[in-house]
Protein backbone atom coordinates (compact mmCIF):
# COMPACT_ATOMS: atom_id res chain seq x y z
CA UNK A 1 0.00 0.00 0.00
CA UNK A 2 1.47 3.33 -1.21
CA UNK A 3 1.93 5.97 1.95
CA UNK A 4 -1.12 7.10 3.70
CA UNK A 5 -1.87 10.87 4.91
CA UNK A 6 -2.03 10.15 9.08
CA UNK A 7 -5.50 10.91 8.77
CA UNK A 8 -6.37 8.19 6.47
CA UNK A 9 -3.99 6.01 8.51
CA UNK A 10 -5.80 6.24 12.22
CA UNK A 11 -9.13 6.26 10.19
CA UNK A 12 -8.21 2.63 9.01
CA UNK A 13 -7.06 1.24 12.46
CA UNK A 14 -9.65 2.49 14.30
CA UNK A 15 -11.98 1.27 12.13
CA UNK A 16 -10.48 -2.29 12.39
CA UNK A 17 -8.77 -1.77 9.34
CA UNK A 18 -5.57 -2.45 8.06
CA UNK A 19 -3.50 1.45 7.07
CA UNK A 20 0.21 1.12 5.51
CA UNK A 21 1.21 1.01 9.01
CA UNK A 22 0.54 1.43 12.25
CA UNK A 23 -0.30 4.87 13.56
CA UNK A 24 2.11 6.21 16.53
CA UNK A 25 1.49 9.15 18.43
CA UNK A 26 2.82 11.41 21.76
CA UNK A 27 0.60 13.42 23.52
CA UNK A 28 -3.14 14.00 24.24
CA UNK A 29 -4.57 11.65 27.39
CA UNK A 30 -2.32 8.92 26.27
CA UNK A 31 1.24 10.00 26.60
CA UNK A 32 3.01 13.20 27.65
CA UNK A 33 6.85 13.98 28.60
CA UNK A 34 8.23 15.57 31.71
CA UNK A 35 9.44 19.49 31.20
CA UNK A 36 12.84 18.21 31.11
CA UNK A 37 12.27 16.20 28.37
CA UNK A 38 10.91 18.32 26.50
CA UNK A 39 13.66 20.56 26.68
CA UNK A 40 16.41 17.27 25.66
CA UNK A 41 14.31 17.25 22.67
CA UNK A 42 14.16 21.29 21.98
CA UNK A 43 17.95 20.66 22.51
CA UNK A 44 18.07 17.85 19.89
CA UNK A 45 15.95 18.79 17.63
CA UNK A 46 16.53 22.47 17.81
CA UNK A 47 12.61 23.43 16.96
CA UNK A 48 11.40 26.93 18.26
CA UNK A 49 9.15 26.36 21.28
CA UNK A 50 5.81 28.21 19.85
CA UNK A 51 5.50 29.91 23.24
CA UNK A 52 2.00 28.24 24.05
CA UNK A 53 1.16 26.16 26.65
CA UNK A 54 -1.86 23.72 26.37
CA UNK A 55 -3.88 22.28 29.69
CA UNK A 56 -3.74 18.63 29.75
CA UNK A 57 -5.33 17.21 32.48
CA UNK A 58 -5.36 19.29 35.28
CA UNK A 59 -2.29 20.67 34.14
CA UNK A 60 -0.03 22.18 31.17
CA UNK A 61 2.50 21.61 29.34
CA UNK A 62 4.09 23.43 26.46
CA UNK A 63 2.31 22.76 23.07
CA UNK A 64 4.20 19.94 21.62
CA UNK A 65 2.95 20.71 17.80
CA UNK A 66 6.43 21.60 16.91
CA UNK A 67 8.30 18.73 18.10
CA UNK A 68 5.55 16.04 16.48
CA UNK A 69 6.69 17.35 13.40
CA UNK A 70 9.92 16.74 14.35
CA UNK A 71 9.05 12.65 15.30
CA UNK A 72 6.51 12.56 12.47
CA UNK A 73 3.50 11.14 14.63
CA UNK A 74 0.10 11.02 13.19
CA UNK A 75 -1.93 12.93 16.44
CA UNK A 76 -2.13 16.22 16.54
CA UNK A 77 -4.59 17.22 19.84
CA UNK A 78 -7.26 20.25 20.09
CA UNK A 79 -7.50 21.10 23.64
CA UNK A 80 -10.12 23.50 25.85
CA UNK A 81 -8.77 26.72 26.81
CA UNK A 82 -8.00 27.29 30.76
CA UNK A 83 -10.22 30.43 32.60
CA UNK A 84 -8.87 32.71 33.24
CA UNK A 85 -8.22 32.50 37.37
CA UNK A 86 -6.04 28.74 35.69
CA UNK A 87 -2.58 29.52 35.79
CA UNK A 88 -0.62 27.50 33.26
CA UNK A 89 2.14 26.77 35.54
CA UNK A 90 5.10 24.73 34.61
CA UNK A 91 6.44 21.97 36.47
CA UNK A 92 9.60 23.17 38.68
CA UNK A 93 10.56 26.92 38.80
CA UNK A 94 8.14 29.68 39.15
CA UNK A 95 5.43 27.37 40.06
CA UNK A 96 2.51 29.64 41.35
CA UNK A 97 0.30 27.67 43.53
CA UNK A 98 -3.04 28.31 43.33
CA UNK A 99 -6.92 27.56 44.18
CA UNK A 100 -8.99 26.53 41.14
CA UNK A 101 -12.64 26.79 39.88
CA UNK A 102 -13.46 23.72 41.85
CA UNK A 103 -11.78 24.67 44.69
CA UNK A 104 -9.33 22.17 44.21
CA UNK A 105 -5.20 23.58 45.41
CA UNK A 106 -2.86 23.12 42.64
CA UNK A 107 0.33 22.40 43.98
CA UNK A 108 4.04 20.98 44.06
CA UNK A 109 4.65 18.26 46.05
CA UNK A 110 7.74 16.73 45.65
CA UNK A 111 8.79 17.63 42.02
CA UNK A 112 5.40 16.66 40.90
CA UNK A 113 2.26 18.54 40.12
CA UNK A 114 -0.04 17.50 42.81
CA UNK A 115 -4.08 18.18 43.51
CA UNK A 116 -5.06 18.92 46.97
CA UNK A 117 -7.72 20.88 49.37
CA UNK A 118 -10.58 18.02 48.45
CA UNK A 119 -13.28 21.08 48.92
CA UNK A 120 -15.64 18.32 49.00
CA UNK A 121 -14.87 16.39 51.74
CA UNK A 122 -17.43 17.40 53.83
CA UNK A 123 -20.27 16.23 51.81
CA UNK A 124 -22.74 14.30 54.20
CA UNK A 125 -26.13 15.37 52.46
CA UNK A 126 -27.74 15.39 48.88
CA UNK A 127 -28.05 19.45 50.03
CA UNK A 128 -24.59 19.29 50.07
CA UNK A 129 -24.42 18.58 46.59
CA UNK A 130 -26.70 21.27 45.45
CA UNK A 131 -24.91 23.92 47.67
CA UNK A 132 -21.74 23.68 45.95
CA UNK A 133 -20.35 25.67 43.76
CA UNK A 134 -19.81 23.93 40.70
CA UNK A 135 -18.00 25.23 38.09
CA UNK A 136 -20.04 26.68 34.56
CA UNK A 137 -18.66 24.84 31.73
CA UNK A 138 -20.11 27.26 29.25
CA UNK A 139 -18.30 30.07 29.78
CA UNK A 140 -17.11 31.49 26.85
CA UNK A 141 -12.80 31.67 27.49
CA UNK A 142 -13.13 27.86 27.51
CA UNK A 143 -13.72 27.94 23.76
CA UNK A 144 -12.05 31.32 22.51
CA UNK A 145 -10.02 30.55 19.01
CA UNK A 146 -11.07 27.13 19.32
CA UNK A 147 -13.33 26.41 16.05
CA UNK A 148 -10.41 28.39 14.07
CA UNK A 149 -7.84 25.98 15.25
CA UNK A 150 -9.82 23.05 14.36
CA UNK A 151 -10.75 24.22 10.93
CA UNK A 152 -7.17 25.39 10.10
CA UNK A 153 -6.00 21.94 11.26
CA UNK A 154 -8.72 20.08 9.38
CA UNK A 155 -8.24 22.20 5.65
CA UNK A 156 -4.69 22.59 5.95
CA UNK A 157 -2.88 19.81 7.09
CA UNK A 158 -3.68 16.04 7.18
CA UNK A 159 -3.27 15.16 10.71
CA UNK A 160 -5.38 12.68 12.82
CA UNK A 161 -7.25 15.23 15.23
CA UNK A 162 -8.31 14.09 18.42
CA UNK A 163 -10.12 16.33 21.30
CA UNK A 164 -7.77 15.83 24.21
CA UNK A 165 -10.42 15.22 27.55
CA UNK A 166 -11.66 18.85 28.14
CA UNK A 167 -11.72 17.98 31.66
CA UNK A 168 -9.06 17.35 34.65
CA UNK A 169 -10.37 13.74 34.13
CA UNK A 170 -14.00 12.20 34.22
CA UNK A 171 -16.42 11.14 37.01
CA UNK A 172 -14.41 8.97 39.39
CA UNK A 173 -10.96 10.60 38.82
CA UNK A 174 -13.08 14.16 39.83
CA UNK A 175 -14.42 12.65 42.63
CA UNK A 176 -11.44 11.93 44.18
CA UNK A 177 -9.99 15.10 43.57
CA UNK A 178 -13.11 16.45 45.42
CA UNK A 179 -13.83 13.84 48.10
CA UNK A 180 -9.86 12.94 48.59
CA UNK A 181 -9.40 9.36 47.63
CA UNK A 182 -10.57 7.65 50.89
CA UNK A 183 -13.76 9.04 51.74
CA UNK A 184 -14.63 8.66 47.45
CA UNK A 185 -13.39 4.81 48.60
CA UNK A 186 -15.32 4.30 51.81
CA UNK A 187 -18.08 5.68 49.88
CA UNK A 188 -18.16 3.46 47.01
CA UNK A 189 -18.68 0.77 49.70
CA UNK A 190 -20.78 2.30 52.69
CA UNK A 191 -22.54 5.36 51.09
CA UNK A 192 -23.91 4.03 47.82
CA UNK A 193 -27.19 6.32 47.20
CA UNK A 194 -25.13 9.67 48.17
CA UNK A 195 -22.27 8.55 46.36
CA UNK A 196 -24.13 7.73 43.44
CA UNK A 197 -26.31 11.07 43.50
CA UNK A 198 -22.77 12.91 43.75
CA UNK A 199 -21.40 11.49 40.70
CA UNK A 200 -24.35 11.80 38.94
CA UNK A 201 -24.20 15.33 38.78
CA UNK A 202 -20.38 15.55 39.29
CA UNK A 203 -20.76 13.48 35.57
CA UNK A 204 -23.90 15.92 34.42
CA UNK A 205 -21.32 18.95 34.89
CA UNK A 206 -18.34 17.66 32.74
CA UNK A 207 -20.88 16.54 30.13
CA UNK A 208 -20.96 20.29 30.03
CA UNK A 209 -17.54 21.02 29.17
CA UNK A 210 -17.80 18.12 26.46
CA UNK A 211 -20.85 19.54 24.99
CA UNK A 212 -18.87 23.13 24.56
CA UNK A 213 -15.56 21.20 23.24
CA UNK A 214 -17.43 19.57 20.92
CA UNK A 215 -19.63 22.19 19.56
CA UNK A 216 -16.85 23.48 18.82
CA UNK A 217 -14.41 20.84 17.34
CA UNK A 218 -16.71 18.11 17.00
CA UNK A 219 -16.76 18.09 12.96
CA UNK A 220 -13.14 17.95 12.57
CA UNK A 221 -11.53 14.95 15.10
CA UNK A 222 -11.65 11.68 14.91
CA UNK A 223 -11.25 10.68 18.40
CA UNK A 224 -12.10 12.64 22.02
CA UNK A 225 -10.60 11.50 24.84
CA UNK A 226 -12.27 10.39 28.37
CA UNK A 227 -9.38 9.64 31.82
CA UNK A 228 -10.45 7.92 35.04
CA UNK A 229 -8.15 5.52 36.68
CA UNK A 230 -10.04 2.36 37.60
CA UNK A 231 -7.13 -0.51 38.71
CA UNK A 232 -4.25 -0.41 40.47
CA UNK A 233 -0.69 -2.10 39.79
CA UNK A 234 -2.30 -5.00 41.18
CA UNK A 235 -6.43 -5.22 40.01
CA UNK A 236 -9.56 -3.04 40.13
CA UNK A 237 -9.21 -0.22 42.87
CA UNK A 238 -12.82 -0.78 43.17
CA UNK A 239 -15.75 -3.18 43.15
CA UNK A 240 -16.22 -4.07 39.65
CA UNK A 241 -19.58 -5.00 40.39
CA UNK A 242 -19.90 -1.33 42.26
CA UNK A 243 -18.58 0.15 38.87
CA UNK A 244 -21.26 -2.00 37.33
CA UNK A 245 -24.32 -1.17 39.41
CA UNK A 246 -23.30 2.16 39.91
CA UNK A 247 -20.69 4.34 37.88
CA UNK A 248 -20.98 2.51 34.35
CA UNK A 249 -24.17 3.97 33.59
CA UNK A 250 -23.41 7.11 33.94
CA UNK A 251 -20.01 6.52 31.74
CA UNK A 252 -22.56 5.36 28.88
CA UNK A 253 -24.77 8.82 29.61
CA UNK A 254 -21.13 10.42 29.09
CA UNK A 255 -20.43 8.22 25.58
CA UNK A 256 -24.19 8.30 24.27
CA UNK A 257 -24.17 12.11 24.77
CA UNK A 258 -20.65 12.59 22.89
CA UNK A 259 -21.85 10.47 20.28
CA UNK A 260 -25.16 11.83 19.49
CA UNK A 261 -23.67 15.50 19.35
CA UNK A 262 -20.51 13.90 16.77
CA UNK A 263 -21.53 10.29 15.47
CA UNK A 264 -18.27 9.85 13.90
CA UNK A 265 -15.54 10.15 16.49
CA UNK A 266 -14.74 7.84 18.51
CA UNK A 267 -13.97 7.50 21.96
CA UNK A 268 -10.90 6.94 23.75
CA UNK A 269 -10.54 5.48 27.36
CA UNK A 270 -7.19 6.47 29.50
CA UNK A 271 -6.97 4.01 32.01
CA UNK A 272 -4.28 2.95 33.98
CA UNK A 273 -3.48 -0.33 35.71
CA UNK A 274 -4.75 -4.01 36.08
CA UNK A 275 -8.39 -3.49 34.76
CA UNK A 276 -9.38 -6.33 32.90
CA UNK A 277 -12.22 -7.40 34.80
CA UNK A 278 -13.48 -3.81 33.90
CA UNK A 279 -13.23 -4.44 30.05
CA UNK A 280 -16.62 -6.09 29.04
CA UNK A 281 -18.57 -3.24 30.92
CA UNK A 282 -16.03 -0.66 29.22
CA UNK A 283 -17.15 -2.09 25.87
CA UNK A 284 -20.82 -2.12 26.82
CA UNK A 285 -20.58 1.71 27.92
CA UNK A 286 -19.28 2.31 24.66
CA UNK A 287 -15.63 3.01 24.46
CA UNK A 288 -13.72 2.24 21.71
CA UNK A 289 -10.10 2.44 22.42
CA UNK A 290 -8.26 1.77 25.03
CA UNK A 291 -4.81 3.29 26.29
CA UNK A 292 -2.37 2.65 27.69
CA UNK A 293 -2.27 -0.40 28.25
CA UNK A 294 0.56 -2.00 31.19
CA UNK A 295 0.81 -4.66 29.42
CA UNK A 296 2.94 -6.15 32.18
CA UNK A 297 0.60 -6.17 34.51
CA UNK A 298 -1.92 -9.31 35.57
CA UNK A 299 -4.67 -9.20 33.00
CA UNK A 300 -3.11 -6.70 30.79
CA UNK A 301 -0.78 -9.04 28.33
CA UNK A 302 -1.46 -8.14 25.04
CA UNK A 303 -1.96 -11.03 23.25
CA UNK A 304 -4.93 -11.77 25.36
CA UNK A 305 -6.44 -8.73 25.31
CA UNK A 306 -6.54 -8.61 21.58
CA UNK A 307 -8.33 -11.98 21.32
CA UNK A 308 -10.71 -11.70 23.95
CA UNK A 309 -11.38 -8.35 23.17
CA UNK A 310 -9.86 -7.09 20.32
CA UNK A 311 -13.32 -7.22 18.07
CA UNK A 312 -14.44 -4.90 19.57
CA UNK A 313 -12.12 -2.40 21.30
CA UNK A 314 -8.54 -0.34 19.15
CA UNK A 315 -5.83 -0.73 21.56
CA UNK A 316 -3.39 2.45 21.81
CA UNK A 317 0.11 1.70 23.92
CA UNK A 318 1.93 -1.66 25.21
CA UNK A 319 5.02 -0.68 24.46
CA UNK A 320 6.87 -1.21 27.68
CA UNK A 321 8.13 1.77 29.63
CA UNK A 322 9.28 0.39 33.21
CA UNK A 323 11.74 -1.58 31.58
CA UNK A 324 12.14 -1.98 27.89
CA UNK A 325 11.75 2.32 27.01
CA UNK A 326 13.99 2.92 30.25
CA UNK A 327 16.82 0.39 30.16
CA UNK A 328 16.71 -1.24 27.07
CA UNK A 329 18.89 -1.13 24.25
CA UNK A 330 18.44 0.02 20.35
CA UNK A 331 17.62 -4.17 20.12
CA UNK A 332 15.52 -4.48 22.89
CA UNK A 333 13.08 -1.73 21.72
CA UNK A 334 12.56 -2.68 17.87
CA UNK A 335 12.16 -6.12 19.86
CA UNK A 336 9.66 -5.01 21.95
CA UNK A 337 7.96 -2.60 19.33
CA UNK A 338 7.62 -5.81 16.75
CA UNK A 339 6.21 -8.02 19.43
CA UNK A 340 3.55 -5.13 20.21
CA UNK A 341 2.74 -5.12 16.41
CA UNK A 342 2.58 -8.63 16.37
CA UNK A 343 0.21 -9.02 18.87
CA UNK A 344 -2.37 -6.79 18.49
CA UNK A 345 -1.51 -4.91 15.06
CA UNK A 346 -3.38 -7.38 12.85
CA UNK A 347 -6.69 -6.64 11.40
CA UNK A 348 -5.58 -3.11 12.52
CA UNK A 349 -7.12 -1.71 15.48
CA UNK A 350 -3.90 -0.83 17.15
CA UNK A 351 -1.47 2.64 17.80
CA UNK A 352 1.48 2.53 18.84
CA UNK A 353 2.22 4.25 21.87
CA UNK A 354 4.29 3.69 25.22
CA UNK A 355 2.47 2.20 28.39
CA UNK A 356 2.89 5.08 30.27
CA UNK A 357 3.63 8.32 30.51
CA UNK A 358 7.51 8.87 29.47
CA UNK A 359 9.75 10.05 32.57
CA UNK A 360 12.92 11.64 33.52
CA UNK A 361 14.57 8.18 33.34
CA UNK A 362 14.02 7.19 29.95
CA UNK A 363 17.22 8.20 27.97
CA UNK A 364 16.60 10.56 25.00
CA UNK A 365 18.18 8.35 22.57
CA UNK A 366 15.26 5.55 23.33
CA UNK A 367 12.75 7.90 23.03
CA UNK A 368 13.81 8.76 19.99
CA UNK A 369 14.64 4.88 18.89
CA UNK A 370 11.37 4.46 19.97
CA UNK A 371 9.43 6.96 17.59
CA UNK A 372 11.99 6.07 14.29
CA UNK A 373 11.72 2.11 14.47
CA UNK A 374 7.84 2.43 15.71
CA UNK A 375 7.28 4.30 12.22
CA UNK A 376 10.04 2.24 10.15
CA UNK A 377 8.48 -1.42 11.77
CA UNK A 378 4.97 -1.17 11.63
CA UNK A 379 4.38 -1.63 7.94
CA UNK A 380 1.37 -3.85 6.42
CA UNK A 381 1.12 -6.63 5.74
CA UNK A 382 2.75 -7.76 8.71
CA UNK B 1 -17.67 -19.34 68.80
CA UNK B 2 -20.10 -17.48 70.96
CA UNK B 3 -22.80 -15.42 69.55
CA UNK B 4 -21.62 -11.67 70.17
CA UNK B 5 -18.22 -13.25 68.44
CA UNK B 6 -20.14 -14.62 65.56
CA UNK B 7 -21.73 -11.36 65.11
CA UNK B 8 -18.59 -9.24 65.59
CA UNK B 9 -16.81 -11.45 63.31
CA UNK B 10 -19.84 -11.29 60.88
CA UNK B 11 -19.88 -7.13 61.33
CA UNK B 12 -16.50 -6.75 61.09
CA UNK B 13 -16.63 -8.75 56.58
CA UNK B 14 -19.52 -6.49 56.20
CA UNK B 15 -17.72 -3.12 57.72
CA UNK B 16 -20.35 -2.50 59.87
CA UNK B 17 -18.29 0.11 62.50
CA UNK B 18 -21.40 0.15 64.62
CA UNK B 19 -22.32 -2.94 65.52
CA UNK B 20 -18.68 -4.27 65.52
CA UNK B 21 -18.49 -1.30 68.33
CA UNK B 22 -21.64 -2.80 70.32
CA UNK B 23 -21.51 -6.17 70.08
CA UNK B 24 -17.82 -5.92 71.15
CA UNK B 25 -18.98 -4.14 74.43
CA UNK B 26 -21.17 -6.42 74.61
CA UNK B 27 -18.96 -9.25 75.11
CA UNK B 28 -16.75 -7.82 77.57
CA UNK B 29 -19.97 -6.71 79.83
CA UNK B 30 -20.52 -10.49 79.36
CA UNK B 31 -17.06 -11.50 80.62
CA UNK B 32 -15.42 -12.43 77.00
CA UNK B 33 -11.81 -11.48 77.43
CA UNK B 34 -10.26 -8.50 75.53
CA UNK B 35 -7.23 -11.10 74.54
CA UNK B 36 -9.83 -13.93 72.98
CA UNK B 37 -11.87 -11.02 71.27
CA UNK B 38 -8.87 -9.85 69.85
CA UNK B 39 -7.07 -13.11 68.71
CA UNK B 40 -10.25 -15.33 68.24
CA UNK B 41 -12.46 -13.01 66.19
CA UNK B 42 -11.19 -10.25 65.17
CA UNK B 43 -7.78 -11.01 64.05
CA UNK B 44 -9.14 -14.02 61.99
CA UNK B 45 -11.93 -11.56 60.55
CA UNK B 46 -8.99 -9.20 59.16
CA UNK B 47 -7.42 -12.59 58.00
CA UNK B 48 -10.73 -13.57 56.19
CA UNK B 49 -10.76 -10.23 54.83
CA UNK B 50 -7.05 -10.29 53.28
CA UNK B 51 -8.06 -13.91 51.82
CA UNK B 52 -11.06 -12.05 50.20
CA UNK B 53 -8.85 -9.58 48.88
CA UNK B 54 -6.10 -11.87 47.29
CA UNK B 55 -8.90 -13.85 45.74
CA UNK B 56 -10.31 -11.15 44.24
CA UNK B 57 -13.68 -10.72 46.17
CA UNK B 58 -12.72 -7.71 47.85
CA UNK B 59 -11.33 -4.37 46.58
CA UNK B 60 -9.60 -1.94 48.80
CA UNK B 61 -12.78 -0.13 49.57
CA UNK B 62 -14.04 -3.11 50.79
CA UNK B 63 -10.99 -3.48 52.52
CA UNK B 64 -10.72 -0.17 53.98
CA UNK B 65 -14.43 -0.71 55.44
CA UNK B 66 -13.74 -3.58 57.33
CA UNK B 67 -10.77 -2.15 58.64
CA UNK B 68 -12.19 0.82 60.34
CA UNK B 69 -15.10 -1.39 62.00
CA UNK B 70 -12.09 -3.59 62.94
CA UNK B 71 -9.96 -0.51 64.34
CA UNK B 72 -13.69 0.46 65.96
CA UNK B 73 -13.92 -2.47 68.28
CA UNK B 74 -9.64 -2.68 68.40
CA UNK B 75 -9.85 0.59 70.08
CA UNK B 76 -12.41 -0.40 73.25
CA UNK B 77 -10.21 -3.68 73.60
CA UNK B 78 -6.51 -1.70 73.62
CA UNK B 79 -6.67 -0.17 77.34
CA UNK B 80 -7.82 -3.57 78.50
CA UNK B 81 -5.55 -5.80 76.47
CA UNK B 82 -2.68 -3.13 78.32
CA UNK B 83 -4.03 -3.98 81.69
CA UNK B 84 -4.04 -7.37 81.15
CA UNK B 85 -0.87 -7.62 79.76
CA UNK B 86 -1.70 -9.05 76.85
CA UNK B 87 1.47 -8.81 74.09
CA UNK B 88 1.52 -7.99 70.53
CA UNK B 89 2.84 -10.17 68.48
CA UNK B 90 5.51 -7.27 67.68
CA UNK B 91 5.96 -3.74 67.70
CA UNK B 92 6.09 -1.83 63.96
CA UNK B 93 6.59 1.80 63.28
CA UNK B 94 4.88 2.67 60.07
CA UNK B 95 5.70 6.43 58.14
CA UNK B 96 5.38 7.90 54.75
CA UNK B 97 8.66 8.80 53.84
CA UNK B 98 9.75 12.99 54.19
CA UNK B 99 8.45 15.01 51.33
CA UNK B 100 5.68 12.53 50.36
CA UNK B 101 1.89 13.16 51.63
CA UNK B 102 0.04 10.26 50.39
CA UNK B 103 -1.32 8.00 53.25
CA UNK B 104 -3.90 5.72 52.01
CA UNK B 105 -2.22 2.70 51.41
CA UNK B 106 0.23 3.07 54.67
CA UNK B 107 -3.70 3.79 57.05
CA UNK B 108 -4.67 0.66 55.04
CA UNK B 109 -1.70 -1.56 56.25
CA UNK B 110 -1.24 -0.08 59.58
CA UNK B 111 -4.57 -1.44 60.28
CA UNK B 112 -4.60 -4.67 58.44
CA UNK B 113 -0.90 -5.40 60.86
CA UNK B 114 -2.96 -4.26 63.52
CA UNK B 115 -5.88 -7.01 62.61
CA UNK B 116 -2.90 -9.33 62.63
CA UNK B 117 -1.98 -8.80 65.92
CA UNK B 118 0.81 -6.48 65.75
CA UNK B 119 1.42 -3.58 67.59
CA UNK B 120 1.44 0.13 65.14
CA UNK B 121 2.74 3.27 65.78
CA UNK B 122 1.15 5.38 62.78
CA UNK B 123 3.87 8.24 62.35
CA UNK B 124 2.26 9.91 59.56
CA UNK B 125 3.49 11.37 56.45
CA UNK B 126 6.52 13.13 55.56
CA UNK B 127 8.47 11.95 57.99
CA UNK B 128 12.27 12.69 57.87
CA UNK B 129 14.71 10.27 58.85
CA UNK B 130 15.50 11.73 62.32
CA UNK B 131 12.01 10.74 62.97
CA UNK B 132 12.13 7.34 62.39
CA UNK B 133 16.17 7.07 64.28
CA UNK B 134 14.10 8.72 66.74
CA UNK B 135 11.25 5.90 67.34
CA UNK B 136 13.74 3.05 67.23
CA UNK B 137 15.66 4.62 70.34
CA UNK B 138 12.51 5.30 72.02
CA UNK B 139 10.34 2.81 71.65
CA UNK B 140 11.82 -0.41 71.15
CA UNK B 141 10.20 -1.10 68.04
CA UNK B 142 10.57 -4.41 66.08
CA UNK B 143 9.92 -3.22 62.72
CA UNK B 144 10.26 0.33 60.74
CA UNK B 145 7.67 -0.14 57.79
CA UNK B 146 8.13 2.94 55.40
CA UNK B 147 5.71 4.32 52.35
CA UNK B 148 6.31 6.23 49.38
CA UNK B 149 4.28 6.66 46.36
CA UNK B 150 6.26 8.95 44.46
CA UNK B 151 9.51 8.66 42.21
CA UNK B 152 11.37 11.52 44.00
CA UNK B 153 10.18 10.66 47.34
CA UNK B 154 11.47 6.68 47.29
CA UNK B 155 14.77 8.16 47.96
CA UNK B 156 14.22 8.95 51.08
CA UNK B 157 13.92 5.08 52.07
CA UNK B 158 17.88 5.07 50.72
CA UNK B 159 18.43 8.29 52.61
CA UNK B 160 16.86 7.18 55.99
CA UNK B 161 17.97 3.36 55.98
CA UNK B 162 21.43 4.67 55.53
CA UNK B 163 21.25 6.87 58.51
CA UNK B 164 19.50 4.49 60.89
CA UNK B 165 22.96 2.43 59.89
CA UNK B 166 25.27 4.91 60.58
CA UNK B 167 23.54 5.28 64.29
CA UNK B 168 24.34 1.65 64.55
CA UNK B 169 20.84 1.01 64.85
CA UNK B 170 20.04 -1.08 61.73
CA UNK B 171 20.23 -4.60 63.70
CA UNK B 172 18.19 -3.39 65.93
CA UNK B 173 15.00 -3.62 63.59
CA UNK B 174 13.85 -5.26 60.55
CA UNK B 175 12.94 -2.58 57.62
CA UNK B 176 10.20 -3.27 54.98
CA UNK B 177 9.18 -1.18 51.91
CA UNK B 178 6.01 -0.60 50.07
CA UNK B 179 4.54 1.42 47.51
CA UNK B 180 2.86 1.61 44.11
CA UNK B 181 6.65 2.95 42.81
CA UNK B 182 8.43 0.12 44.27
CA UNK B 183 9.60 -3.56 43.29
CA UNK B 184 11.13 -6.53 45.52
CA UNK B 185 14.18 -5.96 43.31
CA UNK B 186 14.17 -2.39 44.31
CA UNK B 187 13.47 -2.99 48.24
CA UNK B 188 16.50 -5.70 47.55
CA UNK B 189 18.64 -3.02 46.45
CA UNK B 190 18.53 -0.84 49.44
CA UNK B 191 18.75 -3.77 51.30
CA UNK B 192 15.63 -3.70 52.84
CA UNK B 193 14.57 -6.50 54.67
CA UNK B 194 10.82 -7.27 53.32
CA UNK B 195 8.64 -5.87 50.42
CA UNK B 196 5.16 -5.63 49.91
CA UNK B 197 2.87 -5.09 47.51
CA UNK B 198 -0.36 -4.46 49.28
CA UNK B 199 -2.23 -3.90 52.60
CA UNK B 200 -2.91 -7.74 53.06
CA UNK B 201 0.37 -8.96 51.99
CA UNK B 202 2.25 -6.28 54.08
CA UNK B 203 0.69 -7.76 57.28
CA UNK B 204 1.85 -11.13 56.76
CA UNK B 205 5.39 -10.33 55.91
CA UNK B 206 5.19 -8.01 59.33
CA UNK B 207 4.36 -11.31 61.31
CA UNK B 208 6.86 -13.26 59.32
CA UNK B 209 9.62 -10.19 59.82
CA UNK B 210 8.96 -10.88 63.27
CA UNK B 211 9.49 -15.04 63.28
CA UNK B 212 13.02 -14.21 62.01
Amino acid sequence: MESLSSRKRVALAIHHQEPDRVPISLGGSANHLTENLYRLLKQHFKFEDNGRRTLVGFYSTPDYTPLLECLGTDMRFLHLRPVKSFIMNPVAQNFKPFVDEWGLRHELLSGFYNLGGEPLGYLETIADIKKYAWPDPYLPERVGGLKAEAEQLYHFTEYSLVGHRPVYGNAWEMARFLLGMEKALFMTAKDRALFEAFFDKLSDVLDGFYEVFLNEVGPYIQIVEMAEDLGTNNGPMINPKFYREVMWSYHRRTIERIKKKAPHVKVMLHCDGAIRRFIPDLIEAGFDILNPIESHLIGMEPAGLKKDFGMDLVFMGGVDLKNVLTKGTRSDIQKEIRTRIEEMGKGGGYILAPSHNFTNDVPLENLLTFFEEGKKLGVYPL
Amino acid sequence: MGIPQSEIYAAILEGDEETVSAQVAKAIAIGVPAGILLNETLIPAMAEVGDLFERGEYFVPEMLVAARAMKAGLAILKPLLAEAKDDAIGKVAIGTVKGDLHDIGKNLVAIMMEGAGLEVLDMGVDVPAEQFIEIIEKEQVDIIAMSALLTTTMANMEITMRMIAERGLRNRVKIMVGGAPLSKEYAESIGADGFAADANQAAKMAIQLMAK
